[in-house]
C-alpha cells in the first residue's frame, strides 16, 4: 500500500500541512500551551518515519534519481515538476530532520513559538521539496521559495534591526535568484523544456550561453555560501542569533548552495569552466583560512561557532569541484553528523547563554558544576573535531585524502583551517570546564533536565552508530 | 431587429438597475447600502448571464462585436465587481453612508467598459472611454470632504478633459486620413499608407497616448497616485482593480487589429514609458509612506512590467500579460480587502508608521497581506511567479536580454520597497490598537488567498482555456 503512495510529495507536503495546523492553533506559551510546537513535533517525527521508508524503497547501489514523481504543471511554458531522490538527497533531508527536532527541543521553553514553528515548518517544506527536485524549475521554485520563511525568521527572531543585514542578506539571495531563473529560463529554452537536473552537468551548449550559464551558477549558489564577498550577511546573522531553531536553519541555508555546486557544475572542463572553478577555489581557500582565523583568535564562543561552520562549508565546496561521486557520497555522511552536531551544540550554547544570562555568570568554568549537559556538550565538541565519535571522523579523512591527492596546496589549507576552527572549539569547551576559573561565590546554572537529557543521549547514539556504518539504519 | 437589440441586453441590464435604485432612494425610507448593494448584485449577475450566453452575438458588427475575446475580459470585469461590491458595502455600513451614487456610478462605467471592449469602432470607444473616465470623476467627488482635495478633483477634471480632447483630436486626424474610424477600414487604410502618411501618424499616437494615460504609465501616471489616495477606500479599489482589464483589453484590440501595419513606429517609444513607468513606480515604492500612494506607486510599476511583457504583440506574449494581469489584480484586490481590515478607533489606517506591530494584533490581516506582497513580487511559491515566469519565459522567447535584465533589476528595487512593510509589520514594535475587523473581510480573503493557491498549484485549470479564447482577437 504504502509504495503506491507519492511519497516524495507526501514528505514534502507534510510539514506543509503541519505549518497550516500549527497557524491555526491556538498557542500560548505563558500558560503553558504549546500546541504549535507539538503540531511541529508531531509532524516533524511522522516526516521522519516516512523517510526512513523512502530509504528501504531506494535501491543504495544505483545512482540516479529513483521514485521518481511528474507532475504536469503548465502548458504555456510546458513545464513539468519531477520530484526524485537519491541516496545523497534522502541523508541530507534526513538530517535536516534531526537537526531541525534539535532546534525544536531548544525553544520549547521561549515565548513566541507560533511564528517560529509557522515559518520553520514552511521552510522545512520547501528545503525537503528542494532536494527532492528533479528538474530544473522545480529546483530553481524551492530554491528562491524557501528565501521567504528565512527572511521572516531573521527579521522577526534575529535582533539584527540596526546594522542592515537583513538587506543584505535580501540583496544576495534575491540577486542570486533572480540570476539563476533566468539561466533556467534561457536554458529551459535552449533545451526545449526537457531537462531534468541530473542531465545538467552533461548538456553540451554554446559557449555564448555557457558563459552566462557558469556566471549564474556561480553568483546564485555562492550568495548562500559564506564566501568573501558574500559572507557578511551569514555571518552577522549567525553571530547575532540567540534562537537556536533561528540559528540551525540559518545554518542549512548555505548547504543549498553546495548542493546547487553538486548538481550543475558541468562534467566536461573547457577554458572557461577551468577559469571559473580555479577562480572560486582561490577565494574559498582565502575565506576559509581568514575566517578560521577569526575564529581562534575570537572571543566570542557563537563566531568562533560560526568560522567552524563556514570552513566545515567550503571543505565540501572544495570537494564537491572536483565532480567524484565517492567524495559526493562520503559529503553526504559528513554531512549527516555535521548538521546534527552544530544543532546540537547551538541548542547546548544557547542554553548555556540564557542560563549565564539569567543569573549573570561569565563563562568561565560553568561546566564543573552541571555533569549532564558537561558531558553530552564535551561529546558533540569532541565529535565536532574529528574525534571517532560520529562518521565525521572517517569521511572527513576520506574527503581531505581525496582533496589532498587532487592539490596538494588546497589539501594542506583545509587541514590547517580544520586545525585552527577544532582548536578554537576544545579552547572555548577548555575555558567552559576550567574549575580554577570557577567564581565559587556565585550561584551556579542549572543543570539541563533528565528528559533533555536523554533526548540528547539518543542523538549521541545516532551519531556513534553513524561512526561505525553510516546507513545502520537499513539493517534494523 | 430584435436580435440586434438583444445583443445589447447585457449593458442595458445594468443601466436599467439605475431608475429602480432613485425610485428606492425616493421611496423607502430605510434604504441602507445593503438595498444598493443588492439591487447591483443582481442586476449585475443577470448581466453576467446574458454576456456569457450571447458570446458570439454582434448586433452592428460595424460597430460592436462580441467574441470570445470580449467575453472573457467582460466576464473577469463583473465578477471582479461583483467581489468589489461587496467589499465596499462592508465599507458603506461602517461608514454608514449611502452607497447610491458609488453603485450607480460604478454600473454605467461597467457599461461603459463592456461597449469598450467590445467596439469595433474608434468614436464608440473614444464615448466609452469618456464615459468610464466622467464615472471615476464623480466617484472620486464622492469622498471630498476636505477643502484640500478640490485641487486633486479640479486637476482630474483637466486631466480627463484634455485626453478626452486628445482622443477626439486623434479620432478625427485619423479619420481624415483614413476617411473612417472602424477598425478594419483604418487597418487597411494604415496598411496601404504606411508610415509615410504623418497625420495618421499623429493620430494613432495621440490614441496611443491616450491608452498609456488612462493605464497609468509614466508619464502619464500624475493623475492616478492623487485620486487614489484622495478618493474613499471603495473607489480607489474600483479605479485599480477594475477599469484595468477594460484598457488592456482595448489597448490589445487597438494595436492587433487596427494599428499594427504602424506599431513598429512606437514599438520603441512604448518601451521606453514601459521601463520608465517600472523605474518610477520602483523608486517611488521605496520612499513613499502614505499605503494608497505606496499601492499607487505599485500599480504604476505593474503596469509598466505588464507593457514590457506585451510589447510584440504576439499570441504568446498577450497571454503572458493577461496572466500577469490577472495575477496582478488577484494580488491587489487582496491588498485592498487587507486594507479595509486595518482600522484604528473608527479610522481606516493609510501610513507605514501606523500598521508597525500589525502582525501581533492582526496576525491573519497581516499574514494575507504578507502573502499578497510576495505575490506582488513574483517570488515563489505564490501565484505572482505564474505571471514573472510568464513575462520572463516570453522576453527570453523574443531574445529580448536588455528588458529581461531591466525587468529583474527593477523587481529586486521594488521588492526591496516591499520589505518596508513587511518590516513595519512584523518587524517592528506597534503601539497602535486596532478596531475588531468584519468576519467577511476575513471571508474574502481566505477565498482570495484559496483562488491564488489552487490557480497555482494547478494553473492548467484555467489558463488553457483563456489561452484559446485569447487567440481569437488575432
Amino acid at each position: 500500500m504504502i509504495e503506491s503512495l507519492s511519497l516524495l510529495s507526501v514528505i514534502i507536503f507534510l510539514p506543509f500541512v503541519g505549518m497550516l495546523f500549527a497557524l491555526s492553533s491556538k498557542s500560548d506559551e505563558s500558560i503553558g500551551n504549546h500546541n504549535a510546537f507539538n503540531v511541529a513535533v508531531f509532524t516533524v517525527c511522522a516526516n521522519l518515519v516516512l523517510i526512513m521508508r523512502i530509504f528501504y524503497n531506494l535501491d543504495i547501489s544505483k545512482s540516479g534519481l529513483q521514485l521518481v514523481e511528474r507532475f504536469n504543471w503548465l502548458e504555456n511554458p510546458n513545464i513539468d515538476i519531477i520530484l526524485g531522490a537519491d541516496v545523497f538527497s534522502v541523508i541530507i533531508i534526513m538530517a535536516v530532520h534531526l537537526a531541525f527536532i534539535i532546534g525544536l527541543y531548544g525553544i520549547k521553553r521561549q515565548p513566541r513559538q507560533k511564528p517560529l514553528v509557522v515559518f520553520g515548518l514552511l521552510f522545512l517544506s520547501l528545503i525537503t521539496g528542494f532536494f527532492l527536485a528533479g528538474d530544473i524549475f522545480s529546483f530553481y521554485i524551492f530554491f528562491e521559495a524557501m528565501l521567504f520563511p528565512l527572511f521572516m525568521l531573521i527579521g522577526i527572531y534575529g535582533n539584527i534591526r540596526r546594522d542592515g543585514a537583513i538587506y543584505r542578506f535580501f540583496l544576495y539571495n534575491f540577486l542570486g535568484a533572480a540570476v539563476l531563473f533566468l539561466a533556467v529560463i534561457i536554458l529551459y529554452n535552449h533545451q526545449e523544456g526537457k531537462l531534468a537536473i541530473s542531465h545538467f552537468s552533461n548538456i553540451k551548449i554554446d559557449s555564448k550561453i555557457e558563459y552566462f550559464m557558469l556566471t549564474s551558477i556561480f553568483i546564485s549558489f555562492l550568495s548562500r555560501i559564506p564566501i568573501w564577498p558574500f559572507h557578511y550577511w551569514i555571518s552577522s546573522i549567525s553571530s547575532s542569533i540567540r534562537n537556536p531553531l533561528v540559528f540551525i536553519i540559518t545554518n542549512i541555508l548555505p548547504l543549498t548552495g553546495i548542493y546547487g555546486f553538486m548538481r550543475f557544475l558541468p562534467n566536461g572542463m573547457d577554458m572557461l569552466s577551468i577559469f571559473y572553478i580555479s577562480a572560486l577555489e582561490i577565494i574559498a581557500v582565502i575565506t576559509m583560512v581568514f575566517i578560521a582565523l577569526i575564529g581562534f583568535t575570537n572571543r566570542d564562543a557563537q563566531y568562533k561557532f560560526f568560522s567552524y561552520i563556514t570552513v566545515y562549508y567550503i571543505m565540501y565546496l572544495l570537494a564537491l569541484l572536483n565532480h567524484d561521486s565517492f567524495t559526493e557520497i562520503n559529503i553526504a555522511f559528513s554531512c549527516f553528523s555535521y548538521l546534527i552536531v552544530i544543532a546540537a551544540l547551538e541548542f547546548l550554547s544557547d542554553y548555556l547563554y540564557f542560563e549565564q544570562e539569567e543569573k549573570g555568570l561569565n563563562p568561565d568554568g560553568i561546566l564543573c558544576s552541571v555533569p549532564r549537559i558537561s558531558f553530552v556538550y564535551s561529546f558533540f565538541i569532541l565529535a565536532a573535531v574529528g574525534l571517532p565519535v560520529s562518521s565525521l571522523f572517517v569521511n572527513n579523512f576520506l574527503i581531505v585524502s581525496n582533496l589532498m591527492s587532487k592539490n596538494l596546496n588546497i589539501g594542506l589549507l583545509v587541514v590547517v583551517s580544520q586545525t585552527l576552527v577544532s582548536g578554537a572549539l576544545l579552547k572555548n569547551l577548555y575555558r567552559l570546564k576550567d574549575r580554577s576559573r570557577l567564581n565559587q561565590d556565585k550561584p551556579c546554572i542549572g543543570d539541563i533536565r533528565r528528559k533533555t537529557y536523554g533526548f540528547l543521549i539518543v542523538i549521541m547514539l545516532i551519531l556513534l552508530m553513524s561512526s561505525f556504518k553510516p546507513l545502520w539504519f537499513l539493517e534494523m | 431587429m430584435a436580435q440586434q437589440i438583444l445583443t445589447f441586453l447585457p449593458e442595458f441590464l445594468l443601466l436599467a438597475v439605475l431608475p429602480i435604485m432613485f425610485l428606492v432612494q425616493r421611496f423607502r425610507s430605510s434604504a441602507t447600502p445593503k438595498t444598493y448593494f443588492t439591487l447591483s448584485r443582481y442586476f449585475l449577475l443577470a448581466s453576467l448571464v446574458f454576456t456569457i450566453v450571447m458570446y458570439q452575438y454582434s448586433g452592428y458588427p460595424e460597430y460592436y462585436e462580441n467574441s470570445l475575446y470580449t467575453s472573457l475580459f467582460k466576464v473577469i470585469i463583473y465578477l471582479l465587481a461583483w467581489l468589489w461590491f461587496a467589499l465596499s458595502c462592508k465599507w458603506f455600513l461602517v461608514e454608514d453612508r449611502s452607497s447610491l451614487g458609488f453603485y450607480a456610478l460604478c454600473l454605467v462605467s461597467l457599461a461603459a467598459m463592456s461597449v469598450m471592449i467590445s467596439s469595433l469602432n474608434l468614436g464608440v470607444m473614444a464615448i466609452a472611454w469618456l464615459v468610464i473616465s466622467l464615472s471615476n470623476y464623480f466617484l472620486l467627488r464622492l469622498g471630498l470632504e476636505h477643502e484640500e482635495n478640490g485641487f486633486v478633483e479640479k486637476s482630474y477634471l483637466i486631466s480627463i478633459l484634455f485626453f478626452g480632447f486628445v482622443f477626439v483630436a486623434g479620432c478625427v486626424l485619423l479619420w481624415q486620413s483614413c476617411g473612417s474610424l472602424s477598425y478594419g477600414n483604418v487597418q487597411l487604410s494604415l496598411q496601404h499608407q504606411g508610415a509615410d502618411n504623418l497625420q495618421a501618424m499623429f493620430g494613432v499616437g495621440l490614441v496611443l497616448a491616450v491608452m498609456l494615460f488612462s493605464l497609468s504609465l509614466a508619464p502619464f501616471h500624475f493623475w492616478y497616485l492623487d485620486v487614489i489616495k484622495t478618493a474613499i477606500l471603495p473607489v480607489s479599489g474600483w479605479i485599480t482593480l477594475i477599469p484595468i482589464f477594460a484598457y488592456f483589453a482595448s489597448l490589445v484590440d487597438l494595436i492587433v487589429n487596427m494599428f499594427w501595419s504602424v506599431y513598429p513606429q512606437f514599438q520603441v517609444a512604448l518601451i521606453a514609458f514601459a521601463l520608465l513607468s517600472m523605474l518610477i513606480g520602483a523608486v517611488g515604492v521605496n520612499g513613499e509612506d502614505n499605503l494608497r500612494r505606496y499601492f499607487g506607486f505599485s500599480t504604476v510599476f505593474h503596469m509598466g512590467f505588464l507593457l514590457i511583457s506585451l510589447i510584440s504583440f504576439s499570441a504568446n506574449s498577450v497571454f503572458s500579460s493577461f496572466v500577469y494581469l490577472l495575477v496582478y489584480v488577484l494580488s491587489m484586490s487582496g491588498v485592498y480587502t487587507s486594507l479595509l481590515g486595518i482600522k484604528s478607533k473608527g479610522i481606516y489606517q493609510e501610513d507605514l508608521p501606523s500598521i508597525s506591530g500589525l502582525s501581533k494584533l492582526k496576525p491573519y490581516i497581516a499574514a494575507a497581506l504578507l502573502l499578497f506582497m510576495v505575490s506582488l513580487i513574483g517570488s515563489p511559491p505564490m501565484l505572482g511567479f505564474l505571471g514573472k515566469l510568464s513575462v520572463i519565459n516570453n522576453l527570453v522567447l523574443e531574445q529580448n536580454y536588455i528588458l529581461v535584465a531591466a525587468v529583474l533589476g527593477s523587481l529586486i528595487l521594488i521588492s526591496n520597497g516591499y520589505l518596508r512593510l513587511v518590516k513595519a509589520m512584523y518587524f517592528e514594535p506597534g503601539s497602535n490598537t486596532f478596531d475588531r475587523t468584519d468576519k467577511g473581510i476575513y471571508i474574502f480573503m481566505f477565498a482570495n488567498l484559496v483562488v491564488v493557491v489552487v490557480s497555482l498549484l494547478h494553473p492548467r485549470l484555467l489558463m488553457n482555456d483563456f489561452e484559446k479564447m485569447l487567440i481569437t482577437v488575432f
